[in-house]
């Protein structure tokens, strides 16, 4: 017999699981798209990431396979990257105008 | 070891082209520290010069017994049926023109190191000469209609760099490409007649061709004749006959030894060899053969008459060129192909040393070419006189000199063969005639009387180089006994067999031969006699009218009636432009540059340019530059993906 | 109802509560403790699905060094510019409704087809699925094992990726020198 959270896990805990990471993606995905900084696109991505890692360790929960885990790893890693990068570009973009809102930065307005 | 023997003599020429060519192209010969004018014309010629000997070596020791040598060095296409091979083969035929072609080639090659000594980019000149043997060879030796092709464009190529060679000089450039283009109508021909005949027969080797017209011939009386006819529209192309002739004389304005490798021995020599080679073809297209045998006449008697009247001596020589071609079209439209190739082996050591003679002679004269103000030279330069007069003889039918043989067979054979006809033995006879008298006519003006140039000219002449004269000799040499390998079994008593036709009968007669209809021996005597009279009075008159010339030469300008005719060429090259290049241009230009290219194609390419500049307009508001707007698109994009996908399933 | 059935739901709850302070929050060192929260509750239902090193991972890594970067970088600047002033876009009236209609809508009509069987993920390959884990799955020892034999490669490539970061940033903060000593 098969403890009862185990059972949640392979039972009604996928659904549960999918939803938050749906909800939580979307919630980054707003951040990006309707928060008017660079810092809050910047940390809604990290949110988006997030939401993707959970679902890669269910489902590495669930096939009892490391390849999942791993995989977040790597997400860890890009991510890591991608702060690095981001910040130091919005630094040097705040450095030369002033302003990290989004708007600004229209350059390639057609 | 045969293989290889053919490979050398293909490539050696072609690895001479490409050693100068590269060094042509590079600094250290401008400098003229390294690659000498004087050692790349060694390298040129002793590249030609050894695929000479070791053509020698393959014709007459390796092929003795034997009838073909062939060699494929690699499959060169297999699609569907077709099977192409890259290969070469040497059969009697080819083994003649190998010879001819070589040989000429290396004697040539020697003549230039002297003739274009001095001029600023000599290694490009050599360059061009050792490509063009090359292109040549492959011409020659190619098995297959490809690989013909290939050499046949080639030499096209090479004759253009050639007559274009001092491209400084606008005319020349202009004459360079006026070959070309005249050259790409006929090879025109020549591509239709081959897809006719691939579509047909299934097969491009040339002896599968012939076979398949020899044997099973299962193409229309119509198309084979259409075949032959494209065909041989090539070769008017190539070889300088009606109506494509009008490059030939143009193209004098290539050095001189070009003009005589090129534009009198072998190059325009291509078409009648071709002709020969598709023997099987023409025996089997009798229609196609009449219109050889008519355009060579007509070429042969409308060529000789101009040259009567041109004062240019390289020009005399050029539709004397013609003319003699004509002849060999003749020889071969009667199905005489034998004495087609005996003429053109003739032909190409006679008029290789009558314009290699003119070389030395415009050389003498620091680049006069006019013979109004030549004459009396025969003192200044008599080694070249006197091989200019043997080649004289030759061509103006004496016996025994090569071109009486020759030229009495193709008029015997035209007056004898079931193909010939007695009109075109007539024609051929007074183009006779003319060939005697022009031909007599350019040797008194230019070699005796007085000398009727400036008196600096007088000083400056002097007998050329000894590299120039000793080619001269010895193609002089042979224009004497060059004949004699052919002598009519008539003449001989049969005493001494007829070795070229021994030689050549099993390659050309394979596919069957034409029967001559059967004649008293005294008809062909009397034939040879009336030549022979022929050339004799063609001699005289010229002798009568120009040995010693009193008054002024008549100004060309003031001709009326007939000579201005002749001395405008019948306005061949005015009517051409009436009818055929003005008339293109004027499509070129009304038609299709301003109305269809401006407005049609300019406009509809404008049009939509514009139409879609204001749509995109319109989609341009949605490229707000916000990034964030960029996403949104993204987001709804994927999200209609997935509504879609709902919907479907 | 078990008890870590009960703590799993509740860490979900809260990491969308972190979410959900994130996007609402003006200030964005809210946002990023909003943030902070998501990932510390998400470090727990890693705990909770046997992926230790991972959890651990997510607590040293995101909560530790990127979040600090970040609120270090947010307290650095200390803009106090309008931009915190008005935090949503002109998209977000009409944009965010939409997206999240489009995600309940797809949560319900995935559980539409959950509902017959409750084990739908489980379903859809049993073969892979093993209900018990082993003690050891998720920790250190294996998963470093696995790390370094069977994905080396991706190993060793992103940490070129890594690098690769640095050089990027270093390239940024030398546009900056450049554009001081041009002034």
């Amino acid at each position: 017999m098969n403890n009862p959270f185990t059972d949640f896990i392979i039972g009604s805990g996928g659904i549960y699981t999918i939803a938050v990471v749906l909800l939580l993606f979307t919630l980054g995905g707003m951040t990006v798209l309707f928060r008017r900084t660079l810092l809050h696109m910047l940390m809604g991505v990290e949110l988006m990431l997030n939401a993707v890692n959970l679902s890669f360790i269910y489902f590495s929960r669930l096939h009892q396979n490391h390849d999942g885990q791993i995989l977040s790893l790597m997400i860890f890693v890009v991510a890591a990257c991608e702060v690095a990068v981001g910040i130091a570009i919005i630094v040097h973009l705040f450095k030369r105008t002033g302003t990290i809102s989004v708007e600004t930065y229209t350059a390639e307005r057609g | 070891m045969e293989s290889s023997l053919i490979l050398l003599i293909i490539i050696l020429p072609l690895i001479g082209a490409f050693l100068n060519g590269t060094v042509a192209a590079t600094n250290a010969y401008r400098k003229k520290e390294i690659w000498g004018e004087k050692f790349a014309g060694i390298l040129a010629f002793s590249a030609v010069g050894s695929s000479f000997l070791l053509s020698l070596y393959a014709v007459f020791v390796k092929m003795s017994g034997i009838d073909s040598l062939s060699f494929t060095p690699y499959e060169w296409l297999s699609v569907g049926g077709l099977q192409l091979n890259l290969s070469f083969v040497i059969d009697h035929l080819s083994a003649v023109m190998l010879l001819v072609v070589t040989g000429v080639s290396s004697v040539i090659h020697f003549y230039s190191i002297g003739y274009i000594h001095g001029d600023e980019s000599s290694v490009r000149y050599f360059s061009y000469l050792n490509l063009f043997v090359f292109a040549m060879l492959l011409l020659i030796l190619g098995d297959s209609m490809p690989v013909m092709f290939v050499g046949w464009e080639g030499v096209g190529l090479c004759s253009y760099l050639l007559i274009g060679f001092w491209y400084k000089e606008e005319e020349k450039a202009i004459a360079g490409k006026k070959a070309f283009i005249v050259n790409r109508i006929g090879d025109f021909g020549f591509l239709l007649g081959m897809f006719l005949i691939f579509a047909n027969v299934g097969s491009l080797t040339i002896s599968e061709v012939n076979e398949f017209f020899h044997h099973n011939n299962s193409m229309t009386f119509f198309w084979t004749n259409v075949a032959g006819i494209c065909l041989f529209i090539g070769a008017t192309g190539k070889s300088a006959q009606i109506p494509l002739y009008v490059w030939l004389p143009d193209a004098m304005a290539g050095p001189t030894p070009v003009s005589a490798l090129i534009h009198a021995a072998t190059m325009v020599t291509a078409g009648v060899y071709m002709l020969c080679r598709f023997h099987g073809l023409y025996l089997a297209a009798p229609v196609a053969l009449n219109v050889v045998l008519w355009i060579g006449a007509l070429t042969a008697i409308f060529s000789a008459t101009i040259a009567i009247y041109q004062n240019d001596i390289k020009k005399v020589l050029a539709y004397s060129t013609v003319s003699q071609l004509g002849f060999m079209f003749m020889a071969a439209g009667a199905g005489a192909f034998v004495i087609a190739i005996f003429h053109l082996m003739t032909h190409a050591f006679f008029k290789a040393c009558l314009f290699l003679g003119s070389g030395s002679v415009i050389h003498a004269m620091g680049g006069e070419q006019d013979i109004r103000f030549m004459g009396g030279l025969k003192k200044y330069m008599p080694t070249t006189y006197i091989t200019f007069l043997l080649a004289t003889l030759a061509i103006a039918g004496i016996p025994p000199f090569a071109g009486f043989f020759s030229k009495d067979e193709i008029l015997w054979n035209v007056f004898a063969s079931d193909h010939g006809s007695k009109i075109v033995w007539a024609i051929g006879a007074i183009a006779a005639l003319c060939t005697a008298f022009y031909m007599f006519r350019l040797v008194y003006l230019t070699f005796f009387g007085k000398f009727r140039g400036t008196p600096e000219q007088e000083h400056h002449l002097h007998e050329s180089p000894s590299t120039m004269t000793a080619p001269l000799i010895i193609l002089g040499v042979l224009s004497l006994i060059g004949g004699w390998i052919g002598i009519p079994k008539l003449l001989s008593g049969g005493l001494i067999p007829n070795f070229f036709h021994h030689y050549l009968e099993p390659a050309v007669s394979k596919y069957g031969h034409v029967e001559l209809h059967h004649y008293s021996h005294s008809v062909e005597y009397s034939l040879m006699i009336l030549s022979v009279v022929i050339a004799v009075i063609g001699w005289f008159t010229a002798s009568r009218l120009f040995r010693e010339v009193k008054k002024e030469l008549p100004d060309p300008a003031r001709y009326s009636g007939i000579p201005k005719l002749l001395w405008n060429k019948y306005f061949v090259d005015e009517i051409y432009d009436k009818l055929i290049v003005n008339p293109i241009k004027f499509l070129a230009t009304k038609v299709f540059l301003n109305i269809s290219d401006k407005k049609l194609i300019d406009g509809a390419a404008n049009g939509s340019a514009r139409g879609w500049r204001q749509v995109s307009q319109v989609f341009s508001y949605l490229q707000t530059g916000n990034i964030q707007a960029y996403g949104i698109y993204i987001i709804f994009g994927a999200a209609l993906a997935v509504a879609l996908a709902f919907y479907i399933y | 109802m078990d008890f870590n059935v009960i703590m799993y739901i509740f860490f979900g709850i809260v990491s969308i509560a972190g979410g959900v302070i994130l996007v609402g929050a003006k200030h964005p060192i809210r946002g990023a403790m909003g943030l902070l929260t998501t990932m510390l509750a998400l470090a727990a239902m890693y705990a909770q699905l046997h992926a230790h090193t991972i959890a651990v991972f997510q607590v040293i890594i995101y909560a530790g060094a990127v979040m600090v970067l970040i609120v270090y970088f947010i307290m650095l600047l200390d803009i106090k510019s309008e931009d915190y002033a008005k935090p949503f876009s002109k998209f977000f009236w009409f944009g965010a409704p939409l997206l999240l209609f489009a995600v309940f809508y797809f949560i319900f009509k995935l559980s539409m087809v959950i509902k017959s069987d409750g084990a739908f993920f489980a379903t859809l390959n049993p073969s892979l699925v093993s209900p018990n884990a082993p003690e050891a799955f998720g920790g250190i020892k294996i998963f470093s094992k696995e790390l370094l034999t069977k994905y080396l490669f991706a190993f060793e490539f992103v940490s070129t990726l890594l690098f690769a970061a640095i050089v990027a940033v270093i390239a940024i903060v030398q546009l900056d020198w450049k554009g001081k000593s041009n002034e």
